[in-house]
């Protein structure tokens, strides 16, 4: 249950600020098949020129912070990747690679050692050591430092430097999900001295940020524009940035967005909405991608006495949603259909990707609309209320819309869908302030996977203490699968607990599904090189990125 | 008797103010959500200790008149405080986009006087199907609201002609001008109608005056019987028409700079709204506020000079 995220504050986030149904974009691997029409790529073609200056933007708006142990959301990562190195890399396929750590072993269950890179320097010259590492990780579990994936530590001991180049992690018990932790902000590198002389203001504006990565964080003109210059000495070579200088905007209206895009003022952006998707189709000034996601939206009961905390009325409710429909007119046909949780994308290139393919396979297919067992479901059930309250961003067109769509369909069992539109700060409140949801009975989340591992986000939902188990679900039997998958040190055995476990909680997990979207992407058509998978929100994306030119 | 009316204006701003103040604090302290919840950004596992953190770092769990206090006494002291979701000052956050709003309104206050102005005389003087005309396209503008027009603006003159930039401030009076044109036609179109119709009824009172009908008859040349006798007396509402236009460019500004992505204040106050920032939210709301008083008593001041007929003491 850690370092991965759900993000229905992401998706409060992105509606509120910019009355843009800006979350929808991303990616799947979708369960299911149903790719359509759209060829997913996780690469483009490879830039082949250099660039003097790049514009970005960045469709859920301006970051509140670029420190690593805080960043934990679309636009903070989509900027932050790019400036600080983690200790591990995440490729556009999901797979782990060395990142500031070249190797590490593991003498025994309850030890990792990771050998540090020794030509690493900080954009200012100095040296990165295992000072620094045991600096950048042990920050996170002080309450100061607000670090959004402090629970990774919970099994964590110690962080000691072993070395000059070696830093020693030791666990209180074994936990195989700490290494893949290492690839997002969690393992993020930063200079000690430097984040000591910041103190609290370090990452903003203000007090700025000393990493290695291969831009360096030039200007952060708060409201306009936040600035990055390629960094000529990124210690490793085959990704030093074609591109000079690389400027984020924080455009989050859908028409100004379009415009910008078409004509050329803004060169790219991550996370198309689907009103803006529809116009850059056919357009000329550049091309859209669509790339393989970890995301997925769905519906989730808010309290134990909600009618949707009964997974036999979530389960009618799935089966009388027109998927179909809802993906072609919502998505703009850039979704995949949503088997389970967690899309195939998060294992599929992993080291027990056999394993989990396998498990994933077991499961039963998405099912069509069957309107006369969601009545039989219902009839069994019997819920004491037929209304069910469910809440959503306020603005969000692409929420409204699947809303929509379900309250048409739940009319056919006989269930009253009532739509709540709530403000931001709201919203974001619903995941923390029990109060508040109970005034509820469902409410509409973009989640997404961003640790190559189910076991970072599917605790979420279904351990006791789980921060999105509202409804008490309780399965002793999936909790303790779960648990000794975590403590597995070998990954086929932990896939293969993680698969019992995945078939129980598919039954009966009360959560509606809705579908899982595909990453969207588009590039001016000078550009190219950028990956398309929804990777690159751990990724290093922007080095890859150049002209479609001759090497200039 | 001028002097004293600028300080009986001052001492109802500074009350205004004060009860604005409380008022706009009140509301947001009451509204539901919690702001530090869009902080966090993510709904990782520790995040309910990190939001009692920030709670504690920003003063969020104190009640409303220890609250209210601690920013009043702030802004007496010069400090209009922290902004959550900038952790930024208030004092940085706003005078970093106050050049590009005070731009933005004078170029779109330039762009309703001079025009609405000259087409309310010229209908008033030809009569007909210019007046007509002219009455038409301005009324047509004035029902267009803003963000209808900002987006036909950007469609025509930024995308499919590429005359001008999508979005965007600019930098220096140059790209200011190029960035800030379609902004400011957006927000000066629905002002236009009101500066042209006014200037219309009253060039076209004046006309049928007395005096001037009186200075015609002794012979005096037309063109100065306009200027001196008809522009001279209309220009009394005209400045009150146009005063009552700019301060409510102030307000409009918010809309048309969201649309068109201008960093100013317009947008910050939009931007904080929504995430409850309430220290920024209240400082605009203020400048707002002393801004708006302090154009109307500006204009009161102005149209008494211009016409001794009204009186300061009735207007106040």
């Amino acid at each position: 249950m850690r370092a991965s995220r759900i993000t229905a504050p992401g998706a409060a986030l992105c509606i509120g600020l910019l009355t843009v149904s800006a979350c929808s974009s991303g990616a799947t691997g979708s369960a299911g098949g149903a790719s359509g029409a759209f060829k997913l790529t996780t690469r483009t073609p490879a830039a082949t020129g250099s660039l003097d200056e790049v514009t970005w933007n960045l469709p859920l708006g301006e970051p509140t912070t670029l420190d690593p142990a805080k960043v934990g959301d679309y636009s903070p990562n989509t900027v932050e990747a790019n400036l600080c190195d983690p200790l591990l890399r995440l490729r556009p396929d999901y797979s782990i690679a060395p990142g500031l750590a070249s190797s590490w072993k593991k003498p025994d269950d309850q030890t990792l050692v990771l050998e540090l890179r020794e030509d690493v320097k900080f954009w200012n010259g100095d040296p990165m050591t295992a000072k620094d590492v045991v600096a950048s990780l042990t920050r996170q579990s002080a309450p100061a430092t607000q670090a959004v994936n402090a629970s990774v530590l919970a099994s964590v001991k110690s962080v000691t430097a072993t070395g000059d180049h070696q830093v020693t992690i030791r666990f209180k018990q074994p936990d195989e999900l700490f290494l893949k932790s290492l690839v997002n902000g969690f393992g993020g590198v930063s200079e000690a001295s430097y984040m000591k002389k910041a103190g609290a203001s370090y990452g903003t504006a203000k007090g700025g940020l000393m990493c290695s990565g291969p831009f360096k964080l030039e200007n952060w003109k708060s409201g306009d524009s936040i600035t990055a210059v390629r960094n000529d000495q990124y210690w490793d070579a085959s990704l030093r940035p074609k591109v000079k200088k690389l400027t984020f905007k924080f455009v989050t209206d859908s028409n100004t967005l379009t415009s910008a895009l078409l004509s050329g003022q803004i060169d790219g952006s991550y996370e198309i909405p689907s009103s803006v998707a529809r116009a850059l189709r056919s357009s000329g000034a550049g091309k859209l991608y669509y790339g393989p996601s970890a995301q997925t939206n769905f519906i989730a009961p808010t309290t134990p006495s909600s009618p949707l905390a009964d997974s036999r009325v979530a389960k009618a409710l799935s089966l009388v949603l027109d998927q179909d429909a809802l993906i072609k007119n919502v998505y703009d046909g850039a979704a995949g259909k949503l088997k389970t949780v967690i899309p195939p994308l998060v294992w599929k290139n992993g080291e027990a990707a056999a394993v989990y393919a396998q498990g994933y396979g077991r499961l039963p297919a998405t099912p069509g609309t069957d309107e006369a067992k969601a009545k039989q479901l219902i009839a069994q059930a019997a819920p004491k209320k037929r209304s069910v309250i469910v809440a959503m961003p306020a603005g969000d067109q692409q929420s409204l819309q699947i809303l929509t769509f379900l309250q048409a369909a739940a009319k056919t069992i006989g269930l009253d869908v009532v739509i709540k539109q709530l403000q931001p700060t709201q919203m974001s409140d619903v995941f923390y302030d029990a109060g508040l949801r109970k005034g509820l009975d469902g409410v509409i989340g973009l989640g997404y996977v961003e640790v190559p591992d189910p076991l970072s986000y599917v605790p979420l939902f279904t351990a006791p203490d789980g921060l999105f188990n509202w409804t008490g679900y309780k399965n002793a039997e999936v909790t303790s699968l779960l648990t000794r998958a975590q403590a597995a040190t070998d990954p086929e055995k932990s896939a293969a607990l993680f698969n019992q476990a995945q078939e129980l909680y598919t039954k009966d997990l009360a959560i509606v599904p809705i579908a899982a979207p595909y990453e969207r992407m588009f590039m001016n058509k000078r550009l190219s090189g950028a990956p398309s998978s929804f990777a690159y929100i751990n990724m290093p994306w922007a080095a890859y990125l150049g002209g479609t030119g001759g090497a200039s | 008797m001028i002097w004293r009316f600028i300080a009986r204006r001052t001492a109802m701003l500074v009350v205004t103010v004060l009860v604005a103040s409380i008022v706009i604090y009140g509301a947001l302290f009451i509204a539901p959500g919690d702001p530090a919840t869009l902080l966090v950004g993510g709904g990782k596992p520790p995040s309910p200790r990190v939001i009692e953190e920030i709670h504690r770092q920003y003063h969020l769990d104190d009640p409303f008149v220890q609250s209210y206090w601690r920013w009043l006494t702030g802004m007496l002291h010069g400090d209009a405080g922290q902004s959550l979701s900038y952790r930024d000052s208030v004092t940085h956050l706003i005078t970093d986009r106050m050049g590009n709003t005070l731009f933005l309104v004078a170029y779109a206050a330039l762009l309703i006087i001079l025009p609405g102005v000259a087409l309310g005389t010229l209908a008033a003087l030809r009569g007909g199907l210019g007046e007509n005309l002219i009455t038409v396209v301005t009324t047509t503008l004035m029902a267009v609201p803003t963000f209808v027009i900002s987006v036909l603006l950007i469609w025509w003159l930024s995308v499919r002609w590429g005359w001008f930039p999508a979005y965007g401030s600019g930098v220096g009076f140059a790209g200011r001008i190029e960035h800030l044109t379609l902004p400011a036609l957006a927000l000066a179109a629905s002002w236009l109608a009101y500066v042209a119709q006014v200037t219309q009824a009253a060039v076209r009172a004046e006309l049928a005056s007395e005096h001037v009908e009186t200075a015609r008859s002794r012979g005096i040349p037309e063109r100065f019987v306009l200027r001196k006798h008809v522009l001279r007396n209309a220009a009394g509402p005209i400045f009150s028409v146009s005063g009552v236009a700019v301060a409510g460019l102030i307000a409009g500004a918010s809309i048309v700079e969201q649309a068109f992505g201008v960093n100013g204040i317009g947008a910050l106050l939009i931007q904080s709204a929504a995430k409850q920032d309430l220290a920024v939210v209240q400082t605009l709301a203020l400048i707002t506020v002393v801004v708006f008083v302090a154009v109307n008593t500006l204009v009161d001041v102005v149209t008494a000079a211009l016409d001794h007929r009204v009186s300061l003491e009735a207007g106040a």
